[in-house]
């Protein structure tokens, strides 16, 4: 699904990393650690180009998601932002209704009548349309942090991609929020390949089916998780918490 | 690929947009250095004008402006420099405040002939300095006193509350205080509001033209009740003739001297503004 | 001390501090105060139709319809000229040039705001006239057209780099948000930075207009200063408010009722730019929340 070949990242002079070759099989989770500074936000962002504004960075070698070459000159850009979502560390919303947020990404491209249907399909997906059918018109920042964040996820979803990058995506939530983020995550993995990037071990540990480490440039796996998700303690104690 | 063909087209249009505004500046230069040139012969800016401003220099419509946009900037910079002062240091409630900033805000924004008009009253017939200088300096103190005060206000309520924490856990009296830390710290946006202040009044011409100024006949105010020649209102009487070459031809020297002194304002403005943010970030 | 007034111990320092803030707000309030009272007379003696007169005959009737009008098409016009022209470049300046070369034009902005009034006005008289007389075979280049494009010059400066800023201070956030989901930049531009940055759009423009409708000299120079009341034809001579004062305020000065009329036409003037620029800075205050 996702091949690295020779792939390097850097920033000026800085190696973020080096000499990559890998390939990441589809419909997994894969969890991705390291020290702050390390570079594995920005490791993440590059696979769907986010950086390609920023002056000094550069890539070398080549990165294949679904058979596309992401770096090849002719690629376009947009469609692979289409079929690689990502979801950023704070949840960014646009001051608009829960139903133009979720619908954002495809709206010119989606006949008028057909909108309510993915809206409630991918809200479901979130498990947050329960929480929010009766009031789709109201402005998406009224939701907590926790309810934002799932919307984000949403509005990616909406748009169809086969990979999903997750940016620390609970780091600014709270543990009941973070408990069901993680549990939507495995909710997807039967239909979405999934990077998840965090800087606590026993996350990475819990949701993910292999752990690679960005250390100095390196990206080394860790060796296969000892604790299968379903029977990681502090993961199970907080999810049985959380309202079906 | 449509799409992106159409992108590409907009962007391409409003990139050639902001390029002919950017080079707007540059044709507004352009012209007055091609059609204020010839007019500049040796003594131009040492000379009289003469016959009724079809000829010679502008010495004296220059010294005039200078006159007028110096004084005033003496009279509006303890106004402006107080006021600011009194309203962040010694003012407590943020509503008296609030209806400060915007009266700068509105004084501001206020047409500048209604600064001739209201002000011709105040000072030339209440205070009887009839139709001259004085006059002409008072009235553009107010109305550069926003400029002064914005600029001002921004340097001071720009310094880190530590400064005035510091200060006052030394037991440093408030005027101490403000001499001492405060005064210094916000010099630059002191001198950048001289700075464009004068260039805001070098500009002026409504506010003056009726209450200030004459055309000829005066050379060096003798007295408070004398008016000056200046070079706006010197501009504006010779662009009206405009079947006459020579006074046109002369229009265009001194919009070329006005310009450059406004342009040598603003820049020196700009100089002092980004050393001292270059200081204070040291 | 109710909560409006307080204020902390005064000392003798202090005094001078209050008392210059005194000479401050005493200029605010004469600048009122004189236009309101100046103004009486004319409107004792002509009433309403002081504003919907339409004939200003000195010693006659002081009917002030014309310059009204002319303010309103000539600033009009400007708005309509200017407004496209500082949109694009605005969002061409903050969502596509590098921030080195923003900072550039956000200068050349300012220089550009600093050129004085007189100096459009003579470009006006020198070019601006005969063009349009020219390319538009009129008898004379003096015109509401004319008034109105010199305007719309004068403030582009102004609009384009407050509309610039309303733009650019969209968080970077919302443009990241956007993009990842497969927005064109374009896209990201017009759906998201725009909507959010509108407020202070409109804020920009009010101020625009604020400064458009109180510019005396560049207009006077080639608006025409003809009293009548127009009607759909923009390529005639016209009046506005401030061109109508600085024609006339020399020969009324200080006294007589037609002096009474220009307060009065100041007074008309300075209510609307007020109530517009105070509307202006609402909206970018709330841009900027």
């Amino acid at each position: 699904m996702i091949q690295f070949k020779n792939f390097a990242v850097a920033f000026g002079e800085r190696k973020v990393v080096q000499e990559l070759t890998f390939s990441l099989s589809t419909n997994s989770i894969t969890g991705i650690i390291g020290a702050s500074g390390s570079g594995k936000t920005t490791f993440l962002r590059a696979l769907c180009r986010m950086n390609d504004r920023i002056n000094n960075f550069s890539v070398e070698g080549s990165v294949f998601i679904d058979g596309m070459d992401v770096y090849r000159p002719d690629t376009d850009v947009y469609a692979l932002r289409r079929k690689v979502g990502m979801v950023f560390q704070k949840p960014c919303v646009f001051p608009k209704s829960i139903f133009d947020n979720a619908i954002f990404g495809v709206r010119d491209k989606l006949p008028k009548k057909e909108r309510p249907d993915l809206v409630e399909k991918v809200l479901r997906e979130v498990f947050l349309w329960e929480e929010v059918k009766d009031r789709l018109g109201e402005k998406a920042t009224t939701l907590s942090q926790g309810q934002q964040q799932r919307l984000t996820l949403a509005r990616t979803l909406a748009v169809g991609p086969k990979v999903l990058l997750m940016d620390e995506p609970t780091s600014s939530l709270d543990p009941k929020s973070t408990a069901a983020i993680e549990r939507l995550a495995q909710s997807l993995k039967s239909r979405h390949t999934i990077l998840w990037v965090t800087h606590q071990h026993d996350q990475a540990q819990s949701i993910a089916d292999r752990v690679l480490v960005i250390e100095n440039g390196q990206v080394t796996p860790l060796s296969t998780p000892i604790v299968p998700p379903e029977k990681s303690s502090s993961f199970t104690k907080i999810l049985q918490g959380y309202p079906e | 690929m449509n799409a992106v063909t159409a992108e590409k087209m907009v962007l391409a249009f409003i990139g050639c947009i902001t390029f002919l505004i950017v080079a707007l500046l540059f044709t507004i230069l352009g012209i007055m250095f091609l059609k204020g040139l010839p007019a500049m012969h040796g003594g131009f800016l040492f000379e009289e004008s003469s016959d009724f401003g079809r000829a010679g220099g502008i010495l004296y419509q220059l010294v005039g402006t200078l006159i007028l946009m110096g004084v005033a900037v003496l009279w509006s910079l303890p106004v402006a420099l107080g006021s600011v002062l009194f309203q962040t240091e010694y003012l407590n409630t943020g509503k008296l405040k609030t209806f400060l900033t915007q009266l700068t805000y509105i004084l501001n924004a206020t047409p500048t002939i209604l600064f001739g008009l209201v002000g011709y009253l105040l000072f030339g017939v209440y205070l009887e300095t009839g139709v001259s200088w004085v006059t002409g300096s008072l009235i553009l103190a107010v109305m550069i006193l926003p400029t002064l005060q914005v600029s001002i206000r921004e340097a001071v309520e720009a310094l880190p509350e530590k400064y005035r924490e510091a200060g006052m856990s030394l037991g440093l009296s408030r005027p101490t205080q403000i001499w001492r830390i405060i005064l210094p710290q916000s010099l630059y946006g002191i001198v950048t509001g001289v700075l464009l202040g004068l260039a805001r009044a070098a500009g002026e011409t409504a506010a003056i033209m009726f209450t200030a100024t004459t055309f000829s006949g005066i050379q060096f105010p003798q007295s408070f009740s004398d008016p000056v020649p200046t070079l706006q209102t010197h501009i504006l009487v010779l662009a009206q003739e405009g079947a006459n070459p020579e006074s046109i031809a002369q229009a265009w020297g001194a919009g070329l001297v006005l310009l450059g002194l406004v342009f040598l304002m603003t820049l020196m403005a700009w100089a002092f503004r980004t050393r001292m943010v270059m200081e204070s970030e040291l | 001390m109710n909560a409006f007034f307080c204020v902390r111990k005064l000392e003798p320092v202090g005094w001078i501090f209050a008392a210059m803030n005194f000479v401050f707000l005493g200029c605010a309030m004469a600048l009122g105060i004189f236009l309101v009272v100046e103004s009486v007379p004319i409107l004792r003696s002509e009433g309403l139709s002081f504003w919907l007169g339409e004939n200003w005959w000195v010693g006659e009737s002081f009917g002030a319809l014309p310059m009204i009008c002319g303010s309103l098409i000539v600033t009009g016009l400007a708005i309509f000229f200017v407004l496209p022209v500082a949109l694009s470049g605005a969002l061409f300046t903050s969502e596509y040039l590098p921030p080195s070369f923003r900072r550039k034009v956000k200068g050349v902005m300012e220089l550009l705001a600093g050129v004085p009034g007189i100096i459009y006005g003579l470009l006006g008289v020198s070019f601006l006239t005969l063009g349009v007389k020219d390319a538009l075979n009129l008898l004379d280049g003096n015109t509401f057209f004319t008034a109105g494009l010199l305007l719309a010059i004068m403030i582009l400066p102004t609009v384009l780099t407050l509309s610039e800023d309303a733009l650019h201070s969209v968080s970077y956030e919302f443009r990241e948000a956007a993009e990842s989901l497969g927005l064109t930049k374009l896209q990201t531009a017009l759906r998201v930075v725009l909507p959010q940055s509108l407020p202070g759009i409109v804020g920009a423009v009010l101020l625009g207009i604020g400064r458009a409708m109180g510019e005396t000299i560049a207009v006077m120079l080639v608006v025409g200063s003809l009293d009548r009341v127009p009607g759909f034809n923009l390529f005639v001579s016209g009046q506005t408010i401030p061109s109508k004062l600085g024609r006339e305020a020399a020969e009324a000065l200080g006294s007589g009722l037609h002096w009474n009329a220009l307060m009065g036409l100041g007074l008309t003037l300075f209510l609307v730019v007020a109530i517009i620029t105070f509307s202006g800075h609402l909206f970018i205050k709330r841009c900027n929340q």
